[in-house]
């Protein structure tokens, strides 16, 4: 079967964008609504008031009105269009006496229902004077002993409108801020209720980073199941490690026991070189699988932290007891802190195969110092022994390959510890020790920040 | 000289013990890690060979009891993985020496004997009595120049006495390093042993300390 690399699809809205947008659609669908129902009001507390000044027009002039139909003027203090002079407005009276008008001549063009509000007689319609400016008209029917009157007062729209206008200005106006306001107080919203969520990223990357072992229960309650499930989570993977580095070592264990008690019967017993050879091949194929199997359980480079100081310390304890009875003195100096991105017991394997290698081959002293440099920390292990020929150097990093028959010598340790450093992307260099003559070998490993 | 080995596996412990004793040790075995801290308490060891995968109690807690109880004979950890990590934690525990399985007999014959010349304060592997020579490395006696044909009982009272030359060396404890832990020893076999091999050395260099034991001595003919 083989891999396609698909393209990369387009992963869904981020939170921020999720929240950010929702409350931007709510804000925008509450204040557009806002908007509708303030100016709804005011076209209707504006016209209200409109209305009641036209009204006051139409019930002076129906006052004015005599028993036979006829508009006696002189009964009406002022004619809308006298008071209101210049302003556009006019006004007519139809009886079955005759017909009166006064102002701006109009021609009604729609009449609307009697509004229940209202409590009194009066009715709305549109109009267009002869200019063709239009005119909001109100009007009263009017039963008269010799018949009906209709009487009308009518003014031009702009009157009512520019209030309209201008208070809708101020509403726009307004919710603008208003919405400024919310956007913002939105932003700040985002901000402190996804800082938890923000903080757990961080957590995470700590766990992965090998800096904490697990994620903080002090979460506020929605993240507590998250945090709980990740918890759970890394403990099954730590306890999977565990296990299966239990069960490298019972494997181990489980071959090697009677392999040993093969390899003392076979001496006993007087057995040909042949097949003691056998055994020491046995041995070798097994700690071969054996370092693989380690290796692979150890999930190498995810979340390796060792104090390479503390690893020195421990295995020069060690060294004093291996080769100290030889007389070799080993000198230690490793700046601190000095964290290295490498799983402990790697580190235990790669400087533990150098020290020994050094102090196998060393005549008084072996030397370990390291030193920072960027990402790096180059450690560099010297003894002052005969060192190997440069022609040697390249066969010393061939595993298997050993320069010392009788000795488990430089060759085997080195291709173990070359092998471990590639992994973790570093890298082994031999060389001749200036100061101590013998071999120098530099280990460079990832430095953890 | 007595050692101990402790070993959950009965073959391999049948097989290290077949090994020390053809080297002339009196041998223990402990098959759990329980056992073998009561038998270190309870017994005057030279030194113990211990395997660290050990049903009960493993063998760097074995270790860690007998130092906190001051049980201070040398110790040769076992150890089925070849990893540093392992080795600085059997050190750290308080062992002397540890071997990676599998290993051929000598090797452990050798790593004991070293462990136990180390631990009577000897740097060099001869030690040198009169005309008496003790290969600690390879367990050999020389007398006068000419190697010395030594019975296993001989051997062992012949190298306690030697280690600690000079010394006395009380007959209880001269008995408790010969006889093994289940072996029915008889006091006056010291004193066969002892006459024994001052026949083959000259009666003069193994004194009798009235009421306190034997002491190896080298200033006299």
């Amino acid at each position: 079967m083989s891999e396609t690399a698909a393209p990369k699809a387009r992963g869904p809205l981020s939170l921020h964008a999720r929240i950010a947008l929702s409350a931007f659609a709510l804000v925008i669908v509450a204040l557009v609504g806002c908007g509708f129902v303030m100016e709804h009001w005011i076209v209707r507390v504006v016209s209200a008031s409109f209305d009641e000044k036209i009204d006051l027009q139409v019930l002076s002039l129906a006052g004015a009105i005599d028993r036979e139909g006829r508009l006696v003027e002189d009964q009406v203090a002022y004619l809308p269009d006298l008071e209101f002079r210049g302003q556009g407005w006019g006004w007519s009276v139809r009886t079955a006496a005759g017909e009166w008008r006064g102002g701006e001549r109009f021609a009604v063009s729609r009449r609307y229902p009697p509004d229940p509000d209202y409590a009194r007689d009066l009715l709305s319609a549109d109009a267009t004077s002869e200019k063709g400016v239009p005119m909001h008209v109100r009007y009263e029917l009017v039963g008269l002993p010799s018949g009906k009157a209709e009487i009308m007062v009518a003014a031009p729209r702009l009157v009512m409108d520019e209030p309209v206008a201008k208070g809708f200005r101020w509403i726009v106006g307004t919710l603008a801020l208003l919405s400024l306001g919310l956007g913002a107080a939105a932003i700040l919203q985002l901000r402190f209720g996804l800082r938890p969520l923000r903080k757990l990223q961080q957590a995470v990357a700590a766990v992965r980073a090998g800096e904490s072992a697990s994620l903080s229960e002090r979460q506020p309650r929605e993240l507590l199941p998250l945090v709980a499930e990740v918890n759970a989570l890394l403990a099954q993977n730590e306890a999977g490690l565990a296990y299966a580095r239990r069960h490298v070592a019972n494997l181990a264990h489980g071959l090697k026991t009677p392999l040993t008690t093969l390899s003392l019967r076979l001496a006993r017993e007087g057995a040909s070189p042949e097949s003691r050879a056998l055994v020491a091949q046995l041995d070798r194929r097994i700690a071969h699988h054996l370092r693989r199997a380690r290796s692979a359980a150890a999930g190498i480079g995810e979340r390796g932290r060792a104090d390479l100081a503390q690893v020195a310390a421990d295995l020069a304890f060690a060294m004093h007891h291996v080769h100290g009875t030889r007389g070799i003195a080993y000198a230690i100096d490793v700046p601190q802190p000095c964290e290295l991105a490498v799983d402990r017991e790697d580190l235990d394997e790669m400087v533990g195969n150098l020290l020994d290698n050094a102090g196998k081959w060393a005549h008084t002293q072996v030397r370990l110092k390291a030193r920072i440099d960027r990402q790096l920390v180059l450690i560099d292990v010297c003894d002052d022994g005969p060192g190997i020929a440069a022609d040697d150097i390249s066969m010393a990093l061939r595993p298997g390959a050993r320069l010392d028959e009788d000795e488990m010598g430089y060759g085997f340790g080195l291709a173990i510890v070359q092998e471990l450093a590639q992994l973790y992307g570093g890298r082994l260099a031999l060389g001749r020790s200036a100061d101590l003559g013998g071999l120098n070998v530099e280990l460079a490993l990832p430095r953890r920040a | 000289m007595r050692v101990l080995i402790a070993e959950d596996d009965p073959d391999l412990a049948s097989e290290l013990a077949k090994v020390m004793r053809a080297a002339g040790f009196a041998t223990d075995t402990a098959e759990n890690g329980e056992d073998a801290v009561h038998l270190g308490d309870t017994e005057p060891y030279d030194a113990a060979v211990v395997d660290v995968g050990m049903p009960r109690l493993d063998g760097f807690s074995v270790v860690q009891q007998w130092r906190a109880a001051a049980r201070n004979f040398p110790v040769l950890i076992l150890t089925a993985r070849d990893t540093w990590s392992d080795k600085v934690q059997g050190f750290r525990a308080g062992a002397d020496d540890y071997l990676t399985k599998p290993f051929v007999s000598e090797e452990v014959v050798m790593r004991v004997r070293a462990m136990i010349r180390r631990a009577s304060g000897y740097a060099a592997s001869i030690v040198q009595c009169g005309g008496l020579v003790f290969d600690s490395q390879m367990g050999g006696f020389e007398f006068e120049g000419e190697p010395l044909r030594l019975t296993g009982f001989e051997w062992r009272v012949l190298s306690t006495l030697m280690l600690r030359k000079e010394l006395v060396v009380s007959r209880s404890e001269l008995i408790e390093r010969v006889y093994e832990f289940n072996s029915d020893a008889n006091s006056n076999s010291i004193e066969v042993i002892i006459g024994r091999l001052r026949r083959k050395i000259g009666a003069c260099m193994i004194e009798t300390v009235r009421g306190h034991g034997y002491r190896l001595t080298c200033s006299r003919e």
